[in-house]
């Protein structure tokens, strides 16, 4: 019988959520295949099944700690979408508003949090300062700045929503409040000063994409389709239609947001709760797909805003055909959305509207069925359902960002492993290679609850037998 | 004197819940004193909570502990702390948010630690009896050396 060994990396640290890694080698060392298993289960599309269907703004965002303002708007559409109504330019702009903030603060917290010990430290510096403390005693100032960032973001969904996590301001046909003027002037002070961080943070990302330029270009580097929202083309994370384009920058399709059944599929594998969507007219696993940042620059033609519309061009010159394939340029990406989401902070509160008090459409009508899409800061998120005459929720169908990029991680993890791993002695830092091909894409694997308050890393070495030939654990 | 008192633990999980009520009765002390105060809630402390800090006289962290204290409860200044072990996003220590304001040379004001055992962790959205008797305790001790030592 051949024997095969099996390295698993669990839980994966610095992401949203608890996953693992498994790594199977066979007998001469070689890895034979990769997982990478999400081991929650929620449940939420089976719970929420008998609510109304007005409950559901409310209820979803419960599920995630970090960017529950993504479900509440995309929640919040498919209620308009269920009520058959257009919400006024004043709710739209505040809907908007609200979803920039949470562009800003997610990716703040991605970049300065999660994945910049890895950037700034090395992927091989010591696990102990290999993380946001060891960053602060690094680079006290870049921290700070990073702090200061992710804050404005908060503060921007706290003045709109009463909280900074799990807000509450859109409602089924509009929003709950405008902005005061105070309110307003207040935001635009502030924006101004945020500008120059996330310019510090791509110059800071770009020197360290060019200085390692030879790992990053093999580093998970996958030939994948991209999908994201694009409004006449430009990047658009509120609204828009969806847009597919192939791994050579060729549109494969472009259609409405309610039209996505027809287009997208899910694979699922018995090992993992995540399923594999997939783009149903190549099939699974050649029609799989990438979303977030680095998806959104390379489905996008252009950005409307001036400042982010300049790195957009010096982005898309580093790929062929305008796409870029390497995995470790989703954080230029995410930061080049950074500098748009902020851009179109300072168009919105210029905007007259955002101060209106033209809040609401209200309707009797309720139609059998309500889809609301957005771009969350990780990707495209679909909000599906289904309500009898009443409005009482039959069923529920929830695609969000981490499940799109499924396929595109397991993948990564593999050409990692492969590269990095020969035999059962594996250096350190190659795991950390491996956790953080899964952090490039800032996967949220539900994060709302951690219980346990620390998270140790568990490396077990398995003989095909069960037996566990070496235990390695990380506090 | 301006005040800062921040509350943190799961108010879902029984006595973790300690921070946030004895967080809004102590800022309800200080209120009813005459003082400036600000309270904070939160399941955990975070990072940013530093620059909530700034510009305060005083800072009064509460927290549920599963530590057993003689009293029931603990009550100290809070100094700056590296230790890193294990550290994420979820495990923030007072002192840990004092060595990152250092780090950044952020002037904090002087910081207490109010730290509470809980009895039962368990699912629930109230105290434990014995859980709200250390609070008790806890809260007219603070008083006092609020008193004592900070005036």
């Amino acid at each position: 019988m051949t024997e095969v060994f099996k390295l698993e990396i669990n839980p994966v640290t610095r992401i949203e959520g608890h996953g693992k890694i498994t790594v199977m080698l066979d007998e001469s060392g070689e890895v034979q295949e990769t997982r990478f298993h999400v081991t929650q289960y929620r449940g939420f599309e089976v719970f929420t099944q008998g609510r109304d269907f007005r409950e559901m703004p409310v209820i979803t965002p419960r599920i995630c700690g970090i960017c529950p303002v993504s479900h509440h708007l995309a929640s919040a559409k498919a209620c308009d979408d269920i009520l058959g109504v257009t919400i006024t330019p004043a709710a739209h702009k505040l809907r908007e508003l609200m979803h920039m903030a949470q562009i800003v603060q997610s990716h703040a917290l991605s970049f300065f949090h999660l994945s910049s010990p890895d950037i700034l430290l090395g992927f091989d510096a010591p696990v102990k300062i290999r993380n946001v403390a060891g960053l602060v005693d690094r680079y006290p100032e870049l921290a700070k700045k990073g702090i200061l960032l992710r804050k404005f973001g908060q503060e921007i969904i706290q003045t709109l929503g009463g909280k900074k996590v799990h807000p509450w301001h859109s409602i089924p046909g509009g929003v709950n409040r405008s902005l005061t003027p105070q309110e307003r002037d207040s935001i635009a002070a502030q924006v101004l000063e945020m500008k120059p961080i996330s310019l510090e943070a791509i110059k800071l990302i770009k020197d360290y994409l060019e200085e390692g330029k030879d790992e990053v270009k093999e580093f998970a580097t996958l030939d994948t389709a991209y999908m994201g929202l694009v409004r006449d083309g430009k990047l658009e994370l509120y609204d828009g239609d969806i847009r597919i384009k192939a791994p050579r920058g060729r549109i494969l399709d472009e259609f409405h947001p309610k039209d996505y059944l027809e287009y997208i599929g899910e694979h699922v594998e018995p090992w993992s709760y995540l399923k594999f969507p997939f783009y149903k007219a190549l099939g699974f696993p050649h029609g799989s797909y990438r979303v977030g940042p680095l998806a959104r620059l390379n489905a996008a033609d252009e950005i409307d805003t001036p400042e982010a519309s300049k790195e957009f061009a010096l982005f898309k010159e580093v790929g062929e055909d305008g796409v870029v394939p390497y995995t470790l340029y989703y954080h230029y990406a995410r930061l080049i959305e950074v500098l748009y989401g902020l851009e179109r902070i300072e168009q919105l509160l210029a905007d007259p509207d955002i101060i209106s008090s033209d809040l609401r459409i209200t309707s009797k009508n309720i139609n059998p069925e309500g889809i609301g899409i957005i771009e969350a800061p990780r990707g495209t998120l679909i909000h599906h359902y289904w309500v009898n005459e009443s409005g009482v929720i039959k069923k529920v169908n929830l695609i969000v960002a981490t499940g799109h990029n499924n396929y595109a991680m397991n993948k990564g993890v593999e050409l990692v492993a492969k590269k990095h791993i020969k035999g059962t002695d594996v250096p350190e830092g190659v795991f950390n290679r491996l956790e953080h091909v899964i952090r490039a894409y800032d996967p949220c694997l539900s994060c709302s609850t951690h219980a346990l308050g620390k998270m140790p890393l568990k490396l077990e070495l398995v003989a095909s037998s069960g037996e566990v030939i070496k235990e390695i654990t990380r506090n | 004197m301006n005040v800062i008192v921040l509350g943190y633990g799961n108010p879902f999980r029984m006595d973790d819940g300690v921070g946030p009520v004895g967080a809004c009765a102590i800022a309800e002390w200080f209120e009813k004193s005459g003082h400036e105060v600000t309270t904070w809630i939160g399941h955990q402390l975070l990072p940013e909570v530093v620059l909530e800090l700034e510009g305060r006289d005083l800072a009064v962290f509460v927290d549920a502990t599963i530590e057993e204290h003689p009293d029931g409860f603990a009550i100290y200044e809070v100094l700056p702390s590296v230790a890193t072990d294990g550290l994420n996003l979820h495990t923030c220590t007072p002192g840990w948010v004092k060595h990152i304001a250092m780090q950044m040379s952020i002037a904090m004001p002087k910081m207490i630690m109010v730290t509470i055992s809980g009895a039962n962790f368990d699912f629930g959205d109230s105290l434990s009896e014995l859980c709200l008797e250390r609070l008790n305790k806890a809260i007219e001790s603070f008083k006092k050396y609020f008193v004592d030592n900070l005036c």
